[in-house]
């Protein structure tokens, strides 16, 4: 795919850096409700993008048709001279060394050795076992994606990589309604190398339609500052969306007030928490070796002990804030250009034991499982699946539509207990920023314990 | 390519529709109250939809050329989907709307950077230290749909949109202002409404203020209705109505919500950015209320849907990849009677700016529950301040039942709407 031809093409000696990242592809998605597959679809994909540095300014052009390239790459150089000499300060990408690499996940299970009527079927059988459960159980929503590509990355420093990429996600979502409120739950799974992870989810599917019949009846939280505990899925997401954001340094490299925010080696909690990001455990979505600007990646902790130890850069961002690449420069697809993004996101394992931190409340919440969360940088809100009262020691009522929020600054200081149970939670979904989404990312925590978080009620 | 098409299915013997769509984006993008980057894209591809046995299969391809191999796996994929008892679109005069700019297409890279330059430095003007974003786009986009049945349709769009604001960043007080319109007009295009929001977001942010938990009296501005309106994207959709899902099901002209309420989806609204001529399908567009008076009165149907319910099809929606869902177009939320003014001389009440993390909760079950991202209280009609740590929380089906909106309206997006006033909204905050 990527000729001599067109590698010379990028040998431009007019420009401060020109990559081009070309992917070609299958896409598989299925999507059922109730005891109706609403769409089965397959579609081919192929396109990508020329990415020209002149002068601190960036000129990006996307296309279908490869045969364009190079024309597109005379009309990238042509926007980003557009305004030349108008930055004051120029950018300068953090160094790498070039690279040339062909890689490929170890594929355990490819999903391409089940055939496409054994997954729907599989499907459907995972729809009818949620209808079964219970009567007030008045639909379901089944969804799954499989992306199959390979990606081409070469660029004027000599780089050039072929990745073979699989990534693949999905959820049963039992609904329960009581004719005057819709109650839901959620099973989801994902991975990049084993297709093994969508089967044999009888059990969970069940319990999870018997929760969601169950929280039709259950109380409302009362609304207030309390404390909490949460899941790893809910840790997961809160370490995600909380201070994965933040710690991506497009956000902070321009910004001389975030930058002091941000600051290497500043306290940010208590030594009991490590948080890191990584690229390098296999069999999970996120998981790569080298990012979309041919970075290798590694092992970052951003948090070492509660003091900040790194941010999450692409090429740019490391340039412009002078510190070590991550192997973080991401693009969702070749429309994008490769911006910091997470790929796993975890907090490290503790020594406390959940059964403590309950012992421990009088009056607070246990939240389990997340719909997701969304943040601004200082401030969080994530909704939790189901939750429970914690009353005097003791796990007591079933609460619903519980939505928990804070600040992000405060809520890691209030981090007082973090158990010996992590787990990594692969979700059908993806991380979103701004247009681009959804990338494979995946979360890991063990159960946390937050001195105070607002709870959203009545 | 439409004889191709049209051939091959008649060869095989099958009913279809042929969707195929270009687009051409470009953009100018600022940031830190720089210049930083031009992106342009010009995609294109297909979608088939096709009928085997009634079984529907769906496939598409960035290569437009590859009419007969995406036939095939659509002709694949049908063996494992479901029957379908609706028929692709038939032969309709559409009507003529307004959805195409030749002042957008021919709008110059100089006059957009110009532009962005003008407001990259109003907003930096605004408040010490903030960093500034302003983005500016247009997107030429090109849909046509052709079916066996006899639908043959093309429309042309133009999208003029423009997001602006700035973040600044105070150890323990980040303050975010945001804001984003769009037109399929380059005249209509008023950035001035931009301007006038973030200044007024800025100067109202620049203290903070406590407040206790309890129940307030609620103002969501045009900008903020948004968020009241994702719940009615699950209840109108006539899909969740066949499922039992949609909690407006069984709710056709029952007062549900304030007679004050009336809601419409206008697909053929003058140079509104969801205008077209018909819907993803080829249905013809009609203009359709959803709410009358505080009675919901229609649902948003696609085929599927409509055949299922017996009602007229013309909402459905969709990306070349995914399936078509009923989903609304332009909204337009009647004015009421109140002037701003008046509304705003409460007693004690909170603005709503922007919320954050309504989508990922129970919104099916019609609940609004957010932190307030952007928000300020009001005492005896004055701006006291802005309030943070707090999330509100609410239900459609109760906080809708008596509201007060404004003579006023402003047209954001997708959405011309009025400022409503919801007098008892809970709202939880730090002890």
């Amino acid at each position: 795919m990527v000729t001599e031809e067109i590698r010379n093409l990028v040998k431009r000696k007019d420009v401060d850096y020109l990559e081009v990242r070309f992917e070609d592809g299958s896409e598989t998605s299925v999507s059922i409700s109730g005891k109706e597959v609403e769409s089965v679809s397959k579609g081919r994909i192929s396109g990508g993008n020329a990415r020209v540095l002149i002068a601190g300014i960036w000129g990006f052009v996307y296309f279908n048709d490869i045969k364009e390239l190079k024309e597109k790459i005379e009309s990238a150089i042509s926007q980003a001279k557009t305004l030349k000499g108008t930055v004051k300060e120029v950018v300068k990408l953090a160094p790498v060394k070039s690279v040339e690499a062909i890689t490929s996940a170890k594929v355990l299970k490819d999903p391409e050795s089940v055939s496409l009527k054994d997954k729907v079927d599989l499907l459907r059988h995972y729809s009818d076992i949620a209808l079964g459960v219970d009567s007030k159980i008045v639909n379901t929503r089944v969804m799954y994606n499989e992306r199959k590509k390979t990606l081409y990355f070469v660029n004027s420093e000599g780089t050039y990589i072929k990745k073979d990429v699989l990534d693949f996600g999905g959820g049963i979502m039992p609904m329960s309604s009581n004719g005057k409120e819709i109650q839901r739950t959620y099973v989801t799974f994902g991975s990049d190398s084993d297709f093994s992870v969508a089967e044999n989810l009888d059990g969970e599917i069940k319990g999870k339609a018997l929760l969601s019949v169950k929280l039709l009846d259950a109380d409302v939280p009362k609304g207030g500052e309390f404390p909490v505990i949460v899941d790893h899925d809910l840790g997961g997401v809160f370490i995600h969306e909380a201070f994965g954001h933040l710690s991506e340094a497009d956000f902070l490299a321009e910004d001389p007030k975030m930058r002091e925010i941000m600051k290497i080696g500043s306290v940010f909690s208590s030594k009991i928490l490590n948080v890191f990001d990584t690229g390098d455990i296999e069999g999970h979505r996120g998981t790569l070796l080298y990012d979309d600007e041919g970075v290798p990646t590694k092992k970052t902790y951003l948090i070492k002990e509660g003091v900040l130890s790194s941010h999450l850069h692409n090429r740019e961002t490391a340039g412009k804030m002078g510190e070590e690449m991550t192997g973080n420069g991401r693009a969702v697809n070749y429309k994008f250009p490769p911006i910091p993004r997470m790929r796993i996101t975890c907090i490290e394992n503790g020594k406390d034991k959940f059964e403590d931190f309950v012992k421990d409340i009088k009056y607070g919440v246990y939240a389990r499982n997340s719909f997701g969360g969304q943040t601004n940088g200082e401030l969080f809100t994530f909704v939790s699946e189901n939750a429970y009262l914690i009353e005097n020691g003791k796990i007591t009522k079933l609460l619903k539509n519980v939505s928990l929020s804070g600040n992000v600054f405060e809520t890691l200081k209030n981090i007082v207990g973090i158990a010996d149970d992590f787990k990594i939670n692969d979700s059908g979904g993806g991380c979103g920023k701004g247009d681009q989404k959804p990338l494979p990312v995946s979360e890991g925590s063990p159960h946390l314990y937050i001195s105070k978080a607002i709870i959203g009620g009545k | 390519m439409e004889e191709k098409f049209l051939q091959i299915m008649k060869q095989r013997g099958l009913s279809g529709e042929l969707m195929e769509v270009k687009v051409y984006k470009f953009s100018v993008n600022f940031e830190n109250n720089r210049f930083k980057s031009i992106e342009e894209g010009e995609t294109s591809g297909i979608a088939v939809r096709l009928k085997k046995n009634n079984k529907l299969g769906l496939s598409y391809s960035t290569n437009s050329e590859d009419i007969e191999g995406t036939v095939q796996h659509a002709y694949e994929n049908a063996d494992v989907s479901q029957e379908v008892n609706f028929d692709f679109a038939g032969p309709s005069n559409v009507p003529d709307t307004l959805c195409f700019d030749r002042d957008i297409e021919n709008l110059d890279r100089n006059e957009i950077v110009n532009t962005g330059k003008e407001n990259i430095d109003f907003i930096g003007s605004l408040r010490e230290g903030v960093q500034g974003f302003f983005s500016m786009s247009k997107e030429i986009v090109s849909e046509r749909i052709l079916t066996t049945e006899g639908f043959s349709g093309k429309y042309n769009k133009s999208i003029l949109s423009s997001q602006m604001g700035g973040v600044d960043a105070q150890e323990g007080n980040f303050l975010w202002v945001f804001g984003e319109i769009g037109r399929a007009s380059k005249n209509l295009l008023d950035i001035g409404i931009l301007r006038e929001k973030i200044k007024k977001n800025f100067k109202d942010a620049e203290k903070n203020v406590k407040i206790e938990s309890g129940k307030y009296t609620v103002i969501f501005t045009p900008f903020s209705v948004g968020y009241l309106l994702l719940p009615f994207q699950f209840a109108f959709n006539a899909r969740n109505v066949v499922k039992g899902t949609s909690i407006l099901k069984d709710k056709l002209n029952q007062e549900v919500f304030s007679k004050n309420l009336t809601i419409i989806n206008d697909p053929l609204l003058p140079h509104g950015i969801a205008t077209a001529a018909f819907d993803d399908e080829g249905v013809p567009s009609e203009r359709k209320d959803l709410v009358f008076r505080g009675k919901p009165v229609n649902y948003l149907t696609d085929l599927f849907s409509a055949n299922k319910l017996n009602l007229k099809p013309g909402n459905a929606s969709r990306g070349l990849s995914t399936s078509p869902v009923p989903s609304s177009a332009n909204i337009l939320i009647e004015p009421g009677n109140e002037k701003l003014k008046d509304i705003l001389k409460v007693k004690k009440g909170i603005i709503i700016e922007s919320l954050m993390g309504v989508q990922m909760g129970n919104v099916n079950g019609g609940e609004v529950t957010g932190n307030i991202e952007l928000g300020y209280l009001i005492e005896n009609g004055e701006i006291a301040g802005r309030v943070k740590d707090a999330m509100i929380s609410l239900n459609i089906m109760d906080a809708l039942k008596d509201i007060v909106l404004s003579e006023e309206t402003i047209w954001t997006d997708f959405l011309l709407s009025p400022y409503i006033l919801i007098p008892n909204a809970s709202i939880s905050t730090k002890s």
